[in-house]
């Protein structure tokens, strides 16, 4: 009886949530390891070496409550809310532009400050993009496989914030929320050829954007052979690899690799992976990702059986770009694509990307809770 | 239909959760072929980006005579170091260029250029500055100016001895001199630091550090004695003034094993600041021309040919000068017509014509076998960076007038050292040494490490011929009066023409004088060679009054008993003058046959000797006087002073100055001295004074 009442109250998938709280601690133990060297060397932190590692912490705590905060709103809610969060976020967007109000740093305007915290735009274009979309396919959900509904609205919120992101310029971002979009309407059900041609396009504008800079092309040069040019392009990809290479099985412990000493340049927040490789060898690397692949499952599963649609296209959103950003930031930091800003989720230092992702595992968590309300529910009608 | 694309959706769910899961493996297959398959290859190279491997330089080892006082010492000294991207940050170019050319007394608009060269990460504006300049320097702490550690080399003597000592590169190589003949053993071997670093350079935090300790070098511990040589120096200076040659060159050599203590070429050059800009006039002026460069001796050769003549029994009883000779069809000439005389006197004579017959009587085979046996021809072996051979001709080449010109000492070339040695192989009864520079070496803490011992080479004539050969020369120094009371003496002398680009030099000559003494037991040899200066009357003795000065100091600072034969000469008492005025005193030596000398006036408060001794006539009382001349005087008290911070030029300088003899330990600034700042003592007492390697100041 007292199993029976929980269970129809509905609770929510602890495993994700615990899965996610492994790796919080994770990253910002690795943060710990990776920045302390750094910060302590740099005028930027006051020689505080443990600078960017209470920031750290305090990103996770705001965090923390966001995702406690999610975990309790009914997603549904979220619906009636897409456009005011993309209004927000586009409101942001413009704002980075502005000079004196967006922070400019090598070349590229991504942060804002508001009230002494920097904010990343990006990051809140890529939650209100997924509301968005989410909630266009759970309108559109019997009219998908035409053009019209099914695939023209979220290109069309795509196409500005993909603009504004460009003037930023942040082409990562670009990437990784013109992939979203990609998948998000391939789930939702778009026409298989409406797809294909969409993915055409796709290839065929990032051809474009490549060849009108020369540094991207230099860039995908040095993911492919990053020796041809050592000191330059290829530098940042061999120094990944070194920590990667030296970490070996076992690894050197932790807060004993020696590539964050100065060697690899951002080795706290993009690649942090390679720190992690190199100080828990690849047996810490590998479980990390698994505990990703963990999280991607239990994701498709809150999806596969969310109440509505929505919660379904949502919970794919989320899912679809944590597992969009595992995929290319490894990817990056061994070497198997082109180097590119892209954060590694829950890891990599950054509070705006950490409280954004730890909002949509309170979202996500939501959807399982009201999923298994109802799925308890059916269970007991047919029991009965 | 609502059925139909939630079927769609979760089909589509599985596609995703498989295309992630499958990509997400294939990035952990490709992060362990990182680690596993490629880690030992990419571990190593970044090892080898991490350890920075260094060389920890070895202190060079000094220089010292055989006393081991030092003559060349290496110390710690400050490079400026200007980084243009900083200077150019704080555009302060020009504030530097303006206090930097003033310090250093360098070019302002030089010191513009290098301070505003933004293409250069660091430039080395001046190397090895004083502690003054640099403390100077780093109060007016200017953006972009920073320092080097460096090591400099200090001559506290200057440019005494410089062309024996040599002058090392900034970089502390030994060019000239024993500086470049023992470099290695004074580099010692450089240590290496291996140490893992950080990008810049810096320490890391548990890095791993190895370290293989550098091999300090040993110090060269001359024959060479400090006093004698400024008895030498001082000597030929005067000489070098009074009859203004183009230069002179002075050898003192124990011809009782070859040891040369004091050798001399003026002019000399400050070995602190050898003119490094100028390779012409440095390299002439470095080179120590009494190894390095053969010359003509001349009718100094005669004692030679008199020698052969005499050892080879080939000598005749009368040699008939009529002012020129024909042998094999060539005139030799001679400076007049000597007449009838014996083979002592075509000596003194400096008869070319005696010398070219006894040359001939001997005949070739007989001649060359001698000059080889005197070591000409072939390198003296000395321990030096410069030995020349000199040039004779192949014997099977020599023509019977070759052989007869050869003995006026005329088309053969000789070193002076070559010289030096036959002439004390005469001189000390027919052993030819291996002239010798080092006495050997020892380590930091003035331990001897290695000893090298006399080499005798061979002899030259018997020792009966010797005799013969000394009595002759102990009749030339008597007729040019050159004698040191209470030593009998012997001396030989001689000019020669002067070669410029291989043609006679027209009024000039190479005067050469050599004296050596005590007569009835040689102990020192000098000599000293003007080289170009004007040919007058006395040319062949212009040297003379140089070489007995030097002789005496010699002989005095040797402490060499007085000669047997002068014993016997006239002895007096000393009379008890104490008490008695100054005049009346010196009145009352005088009287007895005897020199005085005083240091100050009034009465008479001590003597030495004492009255009643017995000493030889003419030697000197010293008075010791009741109120002393100046303060200063030789027995004068004085304070000393605080030497703390001088580098080792200025300690030695003020030491001096102030009338102390200076005694350096170790190396760097002075940190300590004995006795303390303040204290009285006697006027040229020692005050010994600790030196210590600089530590670079943290920054």
């Amino acid at each position: 009886m007292q199993k029976k009442s929980i269970l129809q109250k509905g609770s929510i998938d602890y495993s994700i949530l615990i899965v996610t709280l492994i790796l919080i601690a994770y990253g910002v133990i690795m943060v710990f390891s990776a920045s302390y060297y750094m910060a302590q060397a740099s005028k930027d932190y006051n020689y505080d070496g443990l600078y960017l590692f209470k920031k750290q912490l305090f990103g996770a705590a705001i965090g923390l409550a966001a995702m406690i905060f999610f975990t309790f709103f009914d997603y549904k809610k979220l619906f009636k809310l897409r456009y005011i969060i993309l209004a927000i976020a586009g409101v942001f967007l413009l704002a980075v532009l502005v000079p004196g109000v967006g922070v400019t740093l090598n070349g590229s305007s991504r942060w804002i400050r508001v009230l002494g915290i920097s904010i990343q735009p990006a990051e809140i274009a890529k939650i209100a993009l997924i509301i968005f979309i989410a909630s266009s396919i759970y309108i559109n959900r019997n009219r998908m496989s035409t053009f019209r509904y099914g695939m023209l609205p979220p290109l069309l919120v795509l196409l500005p914030i993909c603009v504004l992101l460009y003037l930023q310029p942040n082409y990562s971002a670009i990437i990784v929320l013109a992939a979203l979009t990609f998948i998000m309407i391939f789930v939702g059900g778009v026409k298989g050829w409406h797809l294909a041609a969409l993915g055409g396009i796709g290839v065929i504008g990032g051809i474009v954007l490549m060849v009108q800079e020369p540094y991207r092309v230099a860039r995908l040069a040095s993911f492919m052979d990053p020796w041809q040019n050592p000191t330059g392009d290829g530098y940042q990809v061999i120094q990944s690899l070194y920590g990667i290479g030296s970490g070996g099985l076992f690894g050197q412990g932790i807060g004993n690799g020696t590539q964050k000493l100065s060697w690899l340049p951002y080795g706290e927040s993009d690649f942090i992976f390679s720190i992690i490789a190199e100080e828990l060898g690849l047996i810490g690397a590998v479980l990390l990702l698994a505990l990703f692949v963990f999280l991607i499952y239990r994701g498709i599963k809150v999806a596969a059986t969310a109440p509505d649609i929505f919660g379904t296209m949502l919970a794919t959103g989320i899912v679809t770009l944590i597992g969009l950003q595992v995929v290319v930031n490894v990817g990056v930091v061994t070497a198997s694509l082109p180097p590119t800003g892209v954060s590694l989720p829950f890891i990599s230092y950054g509070s705006s990307s950490l409280v954004i992702f730890m909002s949509m595992i309170g979202i996500l968590l939501n959807i399982s809770k009201q999923g298994r309300r109802i799925m308890m529910a059916s269970t007991a009608r047919q029991r009965t | 239909m609502a059925a139909s694309h939630v079927l769609i959706t979760r089909k589509r769910l599985l596609v995703l959760l498989i295309i992630l899961i499958v990509l997400i493996i294939l990035l952990m297959t490709r992060v362990g072929y990182w680690s596993l398959w490629k880690g030992a290859d990419l571990k190593a190279q970044a090892e080898s980006q991490w350890v920075k491997d260094m060389e920890v330089s070895a202190k060079r080892g000094s220089i010292m005579d055989r006393n081991q006082q030092i003559l060349a010492q290496s110390a710690a000294a400050d490079t400026v170091v200007l980084l243009p991207e900083k200077i150019a940050k704080a555009e302060n170019a020009n504030e530097i260029a303006d206090q930097l050319s003033q310090i250093l007394g360098m070019d302002r608009e030089e010191v513009y250029q290098k301070a505003s060269n933004t293409e250069k990460k660091e430039i080395w504006l001046k190397r090895q500055i004083s502690m003054e300049q640099s403390e100077q320097i780093e109060a007016l702490n200017l953006k972009g100016v920073t320092f080097r550690d460096d090591v400099k080399r200090f001559y506290p003597n200057k440019d005494f001895a410089a062309q024996v000592i040599g002058y090392t590169t900034l970089d502390g190589e030994g060019q000239t001199g024993i500086e470049r003949r023992y470099n290695t053993t004074l580099s010692g071997r450089a240590g290496r630091q291996v140490a893992e670093t950080a990008k810049d350079g810096s320490g890391v935090p548990n890095g791993q550090e190895m370290m293989i300790q550098p091999q300090d070098g040993l110090n060269v511990v001359l024959t060479i004695d400090e006093i004698t040589q400024s008895f030498l120096e001082s000597a030929c200076k005067e000489l070098y003034g009074a009859q203004s040659p183009e230069s002179v060159q002075g050898l003192v050599m124990d011809v009782t094993n070859g040891e040369v203590l004091a050798m001399a070429n003026i002019p000399e050059f400050d070995l602190n600041s050898p003119p490094r800009e100028d390779a012409e006039t440095l390299s002439a002026l470095s080179a120590n021309v009494i190894t390095a460069t053969p010359y003509e001796p001349g009718d100094i050769f005669g004692i030679f040919a008199a020698a052969a003549a005499l050892d080879s029994g080939t000598s005749a009883g009368e040699y008939m000068c009529t002012g020129s000779h024909t042998v094999d069809g060539e005139a030799v000439t001679c400076s007049g017509a000597h007449g009838s005389q014996d083979l002592a006197n075509t000596v003194l004579n400096h008869c070319n014509v005696g010398a070219a017959m006894q040359a001939d009587a001997m005949g070739r085979d007989a001649f060359y076998q001698y000059l080889k046996g005197f070591g000409f021809g072939s390198k003296t072996g000395i321990d030096f960076s410069t030995d020349t051979a000199g040039d004779l001709v192949e014997k099977r080449y020599a023509r019977a007038s070759d052989v007869a010109m050869m003995g006026t000492g005329t088309d053969i070339k000789i070193s002076q050292m070559q010289l030096a040695s036959a002439a004390g192989s005469i001189i000390n009864g027919g052993t030819l040494y291996t002239p010798k520079m080092v006495l050997g070496l020892s380590d930091a803490d003035g331990n001897m490490t290695e000893t090298y011992a006399p080499e005798a080479k061979g002899q030259t004539v018997t020792e009966g011929t010797a005799v013969q050969l000394k009595a002759i020369m102990e009749n030339r120094a008597q007729t040019d009066g050159v004698s040191v009371a209470g030593y009998s003496t012997g001396a030989v002398c001689g000019a020669a023409s002067q070669y410029k680009d291989g043609t006679v030099v027209q009024d000039r000559v190479v005067s050469t004088y050599i004296a050596y003494a005590p007569a009835d037991d040689p102990k020192y040899m000098v000599m000293i060679t003007a080289t170009g200066v004007p040919a007058t009357e006395t040319i062949e003795t212009v040297c003379a009054p140089y070489v007995q000065e030097t002789l005496e100091g010699a002989l005095k600072n040797g402490n060499i008993m007085p000669s047997e034969n002068m014993q016997e000469q006239e002895k007096v008492t000393v009379p008890n003058v104490a008490g008695m005025q100054l005049q009346e005193a010196r009145d009352a030596l005088a009287n007895a046959g005897l020199q005085s000398s005083y240091d100050g006036s009034g009465a008479v408060v001590g003597q030495v000797p004492a009255a009643e001794e017995t000493v030889y006539k003419n030697s000197t009382v010293t008075l010791s006087m009741e109120t002393k001349a100046t303060p200063q005087g030789e027995s004068g008290m004085i304070t000393v002073p605080d030497f703390a911070g001088m580098d080792m030029a200025t300690a030695r300088d003020t030491a001096v100055s102030s009338g102390l003899v200076f005694v350096a330990r170790g190396n760097g600034v002075a940190q300590g001295q004995s006795p303390a700042a303040g204290t009285q003592v006697v006027q040229g007492s020692d005050i010994v004074i600790e030196f210590r390697l600089q530590i670079a100041s943290a920054q």
